[in-house]
């Protein structure tokens, strides 16, 4: 069988490899034997101490205590049990019968989960009808937060509290990355949140962390947030696992009702995807150490392509201190990106462009086009990501470029002779 | 993927076929049919670093039942990348639904309203096979193209392209590949075209392929389980018009022009007995022109954009084996002009009805000389 696997690997922001702590500890529980962590007996016990351990690593990861991490199958479960749950406890809450209760501040740089559990809301379902607010970026991918006051301030000066107690009381949920997956910006969550919670101290501010962990600092108290998505196969987990970091005193409602996770969600946990969780969460320091040489590897990528006869346009090239230094997305004008991705697997080289359709094919960006002027917009489809991890190496950086070089003499329109 | 090995003469013939070096890079099309699946693990069997292209060219109704063996619908490219996964090689989903839909189903939607019989497969092979996947093969740095078609493609003495009909005559497609051009014939392999389909399928079995009993695919891939006439009455219709003889007499009224193509005897809505009447014309207005057997005989017709697989276009007093429908038969024509119009070819035997927008393809004996879209058709009892 022909090795499918590609040589060089740069699309860590995908999914990174499995890390050599998770791979042990998950190996160890493997070879353990059976036990389910609400059986009483002696495996049901070390199953649940297993359980317990992991849960500990990812609360500790985050600064949050234990009771407080929620197990998921992964960041599109935590995106949705954060924003359907919100929207599903508030009705109830305001009072029976209350319709048009919330209006959800989704991000341009969400996650197409996040849009998709937003957009849930939008739908009149019983008593639950959101007003879905977009939040746009800026030119270098960042929320525009000046953008968001103004909007706060010309709809609702003060999100007015409401004039009697009974009358119906608008909840604002506000969802933001904390690290755009398209582009490696960290985004401004903690002055977000500051922002909003000055008109109203009772907005709810939903975090996706699920590309920062691991990258950059992630505290649940320094951001100010209520609830918090992580995802275990961006940092060295098996993919299938992720958790929801829940406020104390929050009530949101359970997407799958039953007695698991303290009633939060329901089914026989995954052990061994938490155990992987936790164990990567434990090991966190050394991945962060990483990023100043993977930082390095970038630029090294980056200036290598900018060296090109072809022409490349870099999005969101902005300081060190405002990225993760793991991520790089560029624009190779009059290319379709996913011609690219394909001509660089041939050769070798795993990269990403777009998202992936229900059909198997890619549709551009959406976020890159929320960066684009107008005039621009072409160059969403012609975006290349390439992703880097602490396993990336220079002569991953030297094959990619011999490959692109390869690449785009077939793909690029011929080069503008000087 | 438990299979027998092949005999060192079938690795000979295929490599033979392709003409490259062991281990070059070679795309194969493959729809998730068996033909396809069959020629991507012959060339790895026969030592090629093969990449699979799948077109997606259209959505499927979802309330539609599946159709077994139909072709580039969302199962099929599932049964593609299955049959890739077993062979261990690359394979890419190509979304080509707007290409197909500007290509292919708007100009076959636009024929049946204009009074024309269209043939989407030669539309297709057009754009999306000698044009799309084409590129894309070379884009991704494949030396060949090969696809599952049952036709033979070489070249002569000469240099020049030769495309032939498949060794398998029931499964021939030469005459739907007719708008290739030769820069593309350089690249196009077909694998199958010295095969029987028995033998396809008997490698699909002795390979183990998992759509070695895949039902055959024969109708308009995206049509589905619909007629035609249906499918283009479901997408915003065909004219209404009169059924009229020769003279103009009115004998009846229909609801739909793309129930009608030239030649057809059957359902036309009148009352049995007498002579049968036969479709011999239609036009955009709707009205369809009803005659018998005989006023079906052609005398002339033109053929619109001419190809020249060969290389050069026949001269004029050449005589050709002119075929006008998928299954017919050549019958001997003479060139009569070539010019801005097309092709200009009277008929030296019976040839009864060609309907315009079909195509007519030229054959001396087996082999493919070029071909056009037929248009101009004038009838034998129209020039008396």
């Amino acid at each position: 069988m022909t090795a499918l696997r590609p040589a060089i690997y740069l699309d860590h922001h995908a999914s990174a490899p499995l890390s050599d702590a998770a791979r042990a500890a998950v190996m160890a529980l493997m070879a353990a034997g059976p036990g389910n962590p609400s059986s009483i007996h002696g495996a049901g016990q070390a199953a649940r101490h297993a359980l317990d351990r992991a849960r500990g690593q990812v609360a500790a990861a985050v600064g949050v205590a234990p009771r407080q991490v929620v197990f998921t199958s992964g960041a599109t479960e935590a995106n949705h049990g954060a924003i359907r749950g919100v929207a599903l406890a508030k009705p109830r809450a305001a009072g029976a019968g209350v319709a048009g209760v919330g209006v959800a501040w989704i991000s341009a740089a969400e996650h197409a989960s996040v849009h998709a559990a937003a957009a849930t809301l939008a739908v009149a379902n019983g008593a639950v009808a959101w007003e879905i607010r977009a939040m746009g970026l800026d030119p270098l991918g960042f929320i525009d937060l000046e953008a968001i006051a103004a909007a706060l301030h010309a709809v609702s000066p003060g999100l007015p509290r409401p004039a009697q107690p009974s009358a119906p009381q608008t909840t604002h949920l506000v969802s933001a990355c904390l690290v755009s997956n398209e582009l490696g910006t960290t985004q401004p969550v903690a002055a977000l949140g500051r922002l909003f919670k000055a008109r109203d101290p009772d907005v709810i501010i939903h975090c996706d962390a699920t590309q920062a962990l691991g990258r950059i600092a992630v505290d649940f108290a320094a951001l100010g947030v209520d609830l918090l998505t992580l995802s275990g196969h961006k940092i060295g987990a098996p993919a299938g696992i992720g958790a929801l970091i829940v406020r104390d005193g929050l009530a949101i409602d359970v997407l799958l009702p039953g007695h698991q996770e303290e009633g939060r969600r329901a089914g026989t946990e995954n052990l061994l995807g938490a155990v992987g969780l936790g164990a990567a969460c434990a090991d966190l320091a050394p991945r962060r150490a990483q990023i100043p040489r993977i930082r390095g590897l970038r630029d090294a990528l980056w200036r290598g392509i900018d060296a090109l006869p072809w022409p490349s346009h870099r999005h969101a090239q902005v300081a060190a201190e405002r990225e993760t230094g793991t991520c790089l997305s560029v624009a190779f004008p009059g290319c379709d990106a996913s011609d690219l991705v394909m001509a660089l697997d041939v050769e070798g080289v795993a990269v990403s462009a777009g998202s992936a359709c229900s059909s198997g094919t890619l549709a551009p960006s959406a976020v890159i086009e929320a960066i684009l002027s107008d005039a621009d917009q072409a160059l969403a489809a012609a975006t290349v990501r390439f992703s880097l991890g602490p396993e990336s190496t220079a002569n991953d950086v030297t094959g990619a470029l011999t490959a692109l070089r390869r690449v785009l003499t077939r793909v690029a329109p011929a080069p503008a002779p000087d | 993927m438990s299979s027998r090995a092949p005999t060192a003469s079938l690795i000979d013939l295929i490599r033979a076929d392709i003409a490259l070096p062991v281990g070059s890079r070679v795309a194969v099309a493959m729809s998730g049919g068996v033909d396809s699946s069959v020629v991507a693990a012959l060339l790895v069997e026969a030592g090629y670093e093969v990449i699979g292209l799948t077109a997606r060219l259209y959505d499927v109704d979802p309330t539609e039942v599946v159709r077994a063996g139909s072709c580039c619908a969302p199962e099929d490219a599932r049964d593609a990348r299955g049959v890739a996964a077993d062979l261990g090689i690359r394979h890419y989903v190509l979304d080509e639904r707007a290409v197909f839909e500007r290509d292919v189903m708007q100009p076959f939607l636009a024929d049946w309203r204009e009074g024309r019989t269209p043939n989407p497969c030669v539309a297709c092979n057009r754009s999306l096979k000698f044009d799309r996947l084409v590129g894309r093969a070379r884009m991704l740095g494949a030396e060949a193209l090969a696809t599952g078609h049952y036709a033979q493609l070489d070249r002569d003495d000469d240099g020049h392209a030769r495309l032939r009909r498949g060794r398998d005559r029931g499964k021939d497609q030469a005459y739907f590949l007719y708008p290739l051009q030769a820069d593309v014939a350089g690249y196009l392999r077909f694998p199958l075209g010295a095969m029987t389909k028995t033998e396809v399928r008997d490698h699909g079995d002795r390979l183990g392929l998992c759509v070695a009993d895949k039902p055959e695919s024969m109708d308009i891939c995206f049509v589905g389980a619909k007629k035609p006439a249906e499918w283009v009455a479901a997408n915003g219709g065909a004219p209404s018009g009169a059924l009229v003889d020769l003279a103009g007499t009115r004998l009846g009224q229909h609801s739909n022009l793309a129930r009608f193509t030239v030649g057809q005897r059957r359902g036309l809505g009148l009352p049995g007995g007498g002579e049968p009447h036969y479709v011999v014309d239609k036009s955009a207005d709707g009205t369809v022109v009803l005659g018998h057997h005989e006023d079906l005989l052609v005398a002339r017709l033109t053929l619109e954009g001419y190809n020249s697989v060969t290389g050069s276009v026949p001269a004029t007093g050449a005589r050709v084996g002119l075929q006008v429908r998928h299954r017919g038969r050549p019958v001997e024509a003479e060139v009569v002009g070539s010019g801005a119009d097309g092709l200009v070819l009277r008929l030296c035997a019976a040839l009864d009805g060609a309907a315009r927008g079909q195509a007519g393809v030229l054959f001396d004996a087996d082999r493919v000389l070029g071909g056009g879209t037929i248009q101009q058709v004038t009838r034998a009892s129209e020039r008396t």
